[in-house]
């Protein structure tokens, strides 16, 4: 029997794209950071979107429209990413990988394999985000929860490409930030966390969001909801997150699971106070 | 597959897998700058540039490269032409056994070609994917701002 070739293919459009997607045996790349670690025996094509997915940047007053081949070095590197919504984007970027590895992973690749220890997706939750997919001539919106909810590698449709990420351009008065922790600078994350609150005396629109000590990126949606309209107190914040935070099973060879949910209550207690902090600084 | 690319300058064409990375199609091409250091998108060893970014090309489909500039330490200065970098690393001595240097030459010379006067903080940025296990890094710093000077100077 003859052995089927294989073939690296560049669609023209999109909508080809989608279309190739749809057959079996197909791998879709984007930056390809992961290419050498799959087992390509089980692939008869590679599907290369990276000369047809959007690569840009647009930034108006409401809304930043990144397209989902942009770099994630590019995150860095834009000036008006490093400043609006207090620059968490870029914040959350710096702690991924290394110059020429953020120079290949993807904005799309990033979100749609969702490696535990990913750094973008609790910035995009407090974001209220949303990430815009297209299957050929179907477009889909999911909220930032929504496409995290379940692991999207899994979740997306046969065909179905994201496209581009839309994040509102918050007030200035919007407190935005991301912490993360791990051993060195480029080891992978084992705590990622961040929050997003109005600034003055007491929480409003409190949104917190965490990942790597839990499987998949999620909203610490009790603990917002005990904590909205509540003084910013330490006492108050404490209470809540001993009531709230759950108790996560993640461990690594790095840190056992009691650990890590130690590190993560420090780690959020400080977020979410961080107004006071400055202030003693 | 054939891979139409442009290497240090000069059109190419190879023949190549669809499965393989850059990495071994260049050093089979004879490239063999490209060092061949952890195969993980680690070390930067095996770093090029592609259309003036650095990339890991241990890690990087070939065929993703079709069409663009790639440059590696072939098309960075001569034996007798040496590149200022590479001059100024050999003067301050932040090179010991080279394994790491052609990769790092090239993370700075991306470094120093979009930022011709970079602070300490930038410059351990830009060489954060290049491992170097001999020298500790203090003086490939200070060759790389020394470097940054002389180029300044003669506008390079």
């Amino acid at each position: 029997m003859e052995k089927k070739q294989k073939k690296y293919i560049f669609p023209e459009t999109l909508a080809e794209a989608s279309e190739l997607l749809k057959g079996e045996n197909v791998l879709m790349i984007s930056g390809g950071t992961t290419f050498k670690f799959r087992n390509l025996k089980n692939f008869s094509r590679i599907v290369d979107i990276s000369r047809v997915a959007p690569d840009s940047i647009k930034i108006n007053d409401k809304e930043i429209i990144l397209g989902s081949m942009v770099r994630i070095g590019r995150l860095l590197e834009n000036k008006s990413l490093r400043e609006l919504n207090c620059g968490i984007l870029a914040s959350a970027a710096s702690n991924i990988a290394s110059t020429p590895i953020r120079n290949q992973i993807t904005l799309g690749g990033n979100l749609t394999m969702i490696y535990r220890w990913t750094d973008l997706p609790v910035s995009i939750l407090v974001l209220a985000a949303e990430i815009r997919t297209v299957n050929g001539n179907e477009s889909m919106t999911y909220t930032a929860e929504d496409f995290f909810a379940s692991n999207p590698s899994r979740k997306l449709a046969r065909g179905e490409i994201v496209k581009e990420l839309i994040i509102p351009v918050h007030d200035n008065d919007y407190l935005l930030l991301f912490k993360t922790f791990n051993k060195t600078k480029g080891d992978f994350a084992a705590i990622n966390m961040a929050a997003g609150y109005k600034l003055g005396d007491v929480f409003s629109d409190l949104r917190i969001a965490i990942s790597a000590i839990s499987n998949l990126p999620v909203r610490l949606k009790a603990l917002e909801r005990d904590l909205e309209g509540s003084r910013k107190d330490e006492k108050v914040v404490v209470d809540a997150i001993a009531k709230h935070l759950p108790n996560f099973k993640v461990s690594d060879f790095r840190y056992n699971s009691e650990y890590l949910n130690q590190v993560a209550k420090v780690m959020l207690k400080r977020l979410l106070l961080v107004e006071d902090r400055e202030a003693e600084l | 597959m054939k891979l139409n690319v442009r290497i240090n300058g000069k059109d190419k064409s190879f023949r190549v897998g669809p499965e393989e990375v850059l990495l071994d199609v260049l050093r089979r091409e004879g490239y063999t700058g490209v060092k061949r250091g952890c195969r993980k998108g680690d070390c930067g060893a095996c770093a090029v540039l592609i259309d003036n970014e650095l990339f890991n090309s241990c890690v990087l489909p070939a065929m993703s490269v079709a069409g663009k500039d790639v440059i590696t330490i072939e098309g960075i200065g001569t034996p007798n032409a040496l590149h200022v970098l590479q001059r100024t690393f050999l003067e301050e001595g932040a090179v010991q056994c080279g394994f790491c240097t052609p990769g790092m030459i090239l993370a700075v010379k991306a470094l120093l070609d979009r930022n011709e006067d970079p602070n300490e903080t930038e410059i351990k940025e830009a060489l954060d994917g290049n491992l170097c296990r001999c020298t500790g890094y203090v003086k490939i710093i200070k060759a790389v701002k020394k470097a940054a000077r002389s180029m300044r100077e003669v506008g390079e």
